[in-house]
């Protein structure tokens, strides 16, 4: 299936009868990168999902106003924005720099591209990446993100500093960026 | 925030937040929120269609609207004092429930959780559940703000409904607290905790990414009790010995019964009761004192 074929079905539809349907494909095409976006907007799992949430009720509530001269994904991610704007209002602990969140925007819209057009997501790249790392640093992302430890429970358990766990996360963090951009970059 | 978690650029904070996600559910969908989003939206207007009737002769609505509507207006003065909760400290406020001597069978009563949950229009078998000893029914609510020491109370419950004779206490601790106005999603009005909610019951307790509070009453149902939904929460039930891992669970002041929707995980400690059925995954099960019963899921 071509790209903009890909990219015209992420469009609501108007039919009532497959109503639930496409949105229930909407939703579940969607809504696992747009929850890394709200995650990388807010840090805050319970916020990303509440903001998630109301971002696709919002959008079905105003799927009439839709453009359909732009694309679904795009569309959800402008209303996440919104959705964390309104939340980062409150405190400017959370408030974002415009160049951080155009950053975050493009990477994220890659990634929704990226599952719009292939057979693979960010999530299939991120395991593909995470085998290719160094066992140190392997090692550490498991302790700390896949095992649920603290840094200073990670640190104990690799026999290291706590300084050094974050310096090695640091570095793992640069790292899966890097593998995924570049496997984005060998599938245009 | 830890420090580990310390993502100076859009490079750490997209890959903390994809690794976070990756740990969490790895490459399946969130079926929780899935089914969250579809609740409130697509699926939204079938479940109240099939909403079924109230059973309630007029002589009871009355008897029991009399006492709904002291919640109610309990509830909004509550709400009046409150705007949208900032602050990051924890909020810890008590529902007590009070139960008095009634004429009418708790029987009678439609169970408010088959209307919300069930698809299919039939009655759901939560008939199965017992019930509070015969006599008792709801009389009052009180909400009372610890963290402020704020008491609020209907001053008159015992001209609605006499001889108060058990209480139950629900501490719910959030870091946010937001009244929610009448009119969103057809309720009435009610309060809404999230952010590392903690529900603490004798029986139970919930960890929840999000709790709503529901004082009484529900689209012209004055007669339902006020009860408490929790999403994507964490049960440990004291009282049956198990664990349970739910997208949502229903606690019904009127019966006591605690039900959880969308069952990802259950589990018993030695010594608890057997489901009567194996729980299924998607599944429901009712929780009540010391009992864990499942309840179908289909028409």
């Amino acid at each position: 299936m071509s790209a903009s074929a890909r990219q015209s079905s992420l469009r609501p539809q108007r039919s009532p009868r497959g109503e639930r349907e496409d949105f229930a494909r909407l939703v579940r095409q969607n809504h696992r990168e747009l929850l890394v976006y709200a995650l990388a907007l807010t840090k805050d799992e319970t916020v990303a999902r509440d903001i998630v949430q109301d971002a696709f009720i919002v959008a079905f509530e105003k799927q009439e106003t839709f453009d359909i001269t732009r694309d679904f994904a795009a569309w959800m991610r402008g209303i996440v924005r919104n959705k964390w704007r309104e939340w980062a209002r409150r405190d400017k602990r959370y408030q974002l720099g415009d160049e951080i969140l155009a950053e975050v925007d493009a990477d994220i819209a890659a990634w929704q591209g990226e599952r719009a057009t292939s057979e693979s997501t960010v999530f299939d790249y991120l395991d593909q990446c995470l085998e290719r790392l160094p066992d140190t640093l392997c090692a550490t992302i498991a302790a700390f993100y896949y095992e649920g430890r603290s840094g200073e429970e990670a640190a104990d358990h690799l026999g290291i500093a706590p300084a050094a766990i974050r310096k090695r996360l640091q570095r793992a963090r640069v790292l899966l960026k890097q593998c995924i951009d570049n496997k984005l970059s060998s599938h245009p | 925030m830890k420090p580990e978690h310390d993502t100076p650029n859009s490079t750490h904070r997209l890959a903390d937040a994809l690794l976070r996600e990756h740990a969490r559910l790895g490459d399946r969908d969130d079926e929780v929120l899935v089914r969250r989003v579809l609740q409130a939206t697509v699926d939204k207007p079938a479940r109240l269609a099939t909403r079924p009737a109230p059973r309630v002769a007029r002589r009871e609505w009355v008897q029991v609207a009399l006492g709904a509507a002291a919640v109610i207006t309990l509830v909004a003065a509550i709400l009046s004092l409150w705007t949208v909760g900032e602050s990051p400290e924890p909020h810890t406020f008590r529902l007590t429930v009070r139960f008095a001597e009634s004429s009418r069978p708790v029987g009678d009563i439609p169970p408010r959780e088959d209307a919300a949950i069930a698809s299919s229009g039939q009655r759901s078998p939560a008939t199965s559940i017992p019930p509070r000893p015969a006599g008792e029914t709801i009389a009052s609510v009180t909400l009372e703000d610890t963290e402020f020491n704020r008491v609020s109370h209907y001053d008159n419950e015992e001209s609605v409904l006499p001889n108060s004779s058990r209480e139950e206490t629900l501490t719910i601790t959030a870091e946010e607290i937001r009244p929610v106005p009448p009119g969103r999603a057809g309720e009435r009005e009610s309060v809404h905790y999230r952010g590392n909610v903690v529900v603490t019951h004798d029986d139970f307790v919930l960890r929840a990414s999000a709790v709503d509070v529901f004082p009484a009453g529900e689209e012209g149902n004055a007669s339902a009790a006020p009860r408490l939904v929790a999403f994507t929460a964490e049960l440990t039930h004291y009282a049956s010995s198990s664990r349970a891992v739910a997208g949502r669970f229903d606690y019904d002041t009127l019966t006591g019964a605690l039900t959880a929707s969308d069952v990802l995980a259950f589990s018993r400690q030695a010594g608890g009761q057997e489901p009567d059925r194996t729980w299924q995954e998607g599944g429901r099960l009712v929780f009540y004192r010391g009992r864990v019963d499942p309840l179908p899921t289909g028409p």
